[in-house]
C-alpha cells in the first residue's frame, strides 16, 4: 500500500473518529441518531427600564436556514440529535439578539442566552450561558 | 498492470462518478429535482451565507464574500472531479473547501456531507481518477486504492455500532424518543417499535448487525452475505428514518466489496514504481494482449 494512503487511512478510519470522542461527543464518529437529547433556549434582553424575554423563534429567520432550524420553536424543549455546536455559539447568538432588539426599536444594553439541554423529561438539565453587551448599532 | 488491476481501476472510476454526482446533487439546486429530498440549502448552493449569524469554528469568521467565493469554487471542484478533469486535485479541493465552508456555518453539519467529503478525498487520493475520466490521471496503485475504500467503509459500520453501545440506546430510550418525536415513521416503525419488546429488539439488533457486517465484509467468502445484510440495514433506515442520501451513498460504496470475476488474477502491486512505470489508461489499452491475460501476474513493463 502506498504510504500516503496508509497514513490517510489510519487518520480517517481511526484517529479522526476516535479523537472526536475526547470531548465526549463523538461528533465525527458516525453517531448519527445514536443519541438524542432535548434543548430549550432562553434569551433575555436588558434595557434601562428592566429586562424582558425575546422568543428564540424571533431570531430564526435572521439567523439563517440551518441555525434557524435549531432556534425555531425552542421556547419549549425540542428533541433532536445531540450536537455540541450550539453550546459554543451562544455568544454570536447573543450578538444577534442585540441586532433583533435594535430592529424592534428596543434600546438593548445586554443580551443573555441560555441553552438548556436534557436527555429526556425525567433527567437533569445542563445549562450553558453567554452574555454580550449590545453596541450602539449602525 | 494485469486485468484485475484494470478491473479495479474501472470500478473505482465508476464509484468516482457516483460519488461526484451525489455530492453535486446534494450541494446544488439539483437537490430539488430528486423526490424525497426536501432539505433547504438556505441559498443557491449549500453553505451559501443566508443569515446575519456569522460564526466560525474556533473564532475564525471569514467575510461573507469570501464564503460565497469558496462555495462557488467547491462546486466547480465537484464538477471537475465528476468529469475526471484534474480529478485528483479537484476532489481534494472539493473536500477541503467543503469543510472550510462548513466551518463558517457549524449548525449545518450532517454526517451525510461529512461522509461525502471524506469519500471524495479518499477516491481522489487513489486510482478512481485514472479511469472513466475525461483526463485520466496516471495509474498508481489500484489495489491499495480499493483497500483504502474498503477500510473506510468498514470503519463507518464499526464506529456506528460503537456509538450505540450505551445504556440509553440499548434500553430503547433513544428509539422511543425518536419514535415519539416523529423522527421515525413508516411501516416498520408501526409494527416493530410500537411495543417495548420491539424497541429493545431493534435497539440491540441494530448495533449487532452493524458490527456483524464488518467481519462479513472482510472475508472474501462471506462478502455477498455482508453486502446483503448491509443493504437490508440501509433499506430499513431509509424507510424509517429517511437519512438524507446517506443510505444511497453507503449502498453505492459497497460495490468495492463485490467479488471480482473468478477468472481475473490477483492484484500485485508494484513495490516502488518509478515514474516510467506509471501509465495512463490510454497507455494500458495499447499494451500487448499478453499483459492482460490471466497468466500474467507480474508488474507492468
Amino acid at each position: 500500500m502506498r504510504r500516503i494512503q496508509l497514513i490517510v487511512g489510519v487518520l480517517v478510519c481511526i484517529v479522526l473518529p476516535g479523537a472526536s470522542y475526547l470531548d465526549g461527543t463523538g461528533r465525527l464518529a458516525y453517531t448519527m441518531f445514536a443519541e438524542i437529547s432535548e434543548h430549550r433556549v432562553e434569551i433575555s434582553i436588558a434595557t434601562a427600564h428592566g429586562a424582558f424575554d425575546l422568543p428564540p423563534t424571533r431570531l430564526a429567520r435572521r439567523a439563517g436556514a440551518t441555525a434557524g432550524v435549531f432556534l425555531a420553536g425552542s421556547e419549549r424543549f425540542v428533541p433532536g440529535p445531540v450536537h455540541r455546536t450550539p453550546r459554543v455559539q451562544l455568544g454570536p447568538l447573543a450578538d444577534l439578539a442585540c441586532v433583533q432588539a435594535r430592529a424592534d426599536g428596543i434600546d438593548a444594553r445586554r443580551a443573555r442566552v441560555v441553552l438548556i439541554e436534557r436527555d429526556d423529561a425525567l433527567s437533569s438539565e445542563r445549562r450553558y450561558v453567554a452574555e454580550r453587551t449590545c453596541g450602539a448599532g449602525p | 498492470m494485469n486485468a484485475a488491476q484494470t478491473y479495479e481501476t474501472q470500478r473505482l472510476g465508476a464509484l468516482r462518478i457516483f460519488v461526484g454526482t451525489l455530492l453535486l446533487v446534494r450541494t446544488t439546486p439539483l437537490l430539488y429535482l430528486v423526490p424525497g429530498l426536501r432539505e433547504h440549502h438556505g441559498g443557491p448552493l449549500f453553505g451559501w451565507p443566508d443569515g446575519e449569524l456569522h460564526i466560525g469554528l474556533a473564532g475564525v469568521t471569514l467575510p461573507v464574500f469570501a464564503v460565497q467565493v469558496l462555495v462557488v469554487l467547491r462546486t466547480i471542484a465537484v464538477v471537475l472531479f465528476l468529469a475526471g478533469v484534474f480529478a485528483r486535485a479537484a476532489g481534494l479541493a472539493a473536500a477541503v473547501l467543503g469543510y472550510v465552508v462548513w466551518s463558517q456555518e457549524p449548525f449545518s453539519f450532517i454526517f451525510t456531507l461529512h461522509t461525502l467529503y471524506l469519500t471524495t478525498a479518499l477516491l481522489a487520493l487513489g486510482d478512481a481518477v485514472s479511469a472513466r475520466a475525461l483526463l485520466p490521471a496516471r495509474v498508481r496503485s489500484p489495489g491499495s486504492s480499493v483497500a483504502l475504500m474498503r477500510a473506510f467503509i468498514l470503519s463507518i459500520y464499526a464506529w456506528s455500532a460503537v456509538a450505540k453501545l450505551h445504556h440509553r440506546w440499548l434500553d430503547g430510550s433513544v428509539l422511543r424518543t425518536l419514535r415519539d418525536a416523529h423522527y421515525l415513521s413508516g411501516p416498520i416503525v408501526e409494527h416493530l417499535l410500537r411495543s417495548e419488546a420491539g424497541l429493545r429488539a431493534a435497539a440491540w439488533g441494530t448495533p449487532l448487525l452493524e458490527a456483524a457486517v464488518v467481519p462479513l465484509l472482510v472475508f472474501r467468502r462471506t462478502r455477498p452475505m455482508g453486502i446483503v445484510i448491509a443493504c437490508i440495514l440501509h433499506a430499513t433506515f431509509e424507510v424509517s428514518l429517511h437519512p438524507d442520501v446517506f443510505g444511497v451513498l453507503m449502498v453505492g460504496l459497497l460495490v468495492v466489496f463485490w467479488p471480482r470475476p473468478a477468472h481475473l488474477p490477483a492484484i500485485e502491486e508494484q513495490k516502488s514504481p518509478p515514474s516510467s512505470r506509471t501509465w495512463t489508461q490510454s497507455q494500458w489499452k495499447t499494451s500487448t494482449p499478453n499483459e492482460h491475460s490471466p497468466a500474467s501476474h507480474g508488474p507492468a513493463p
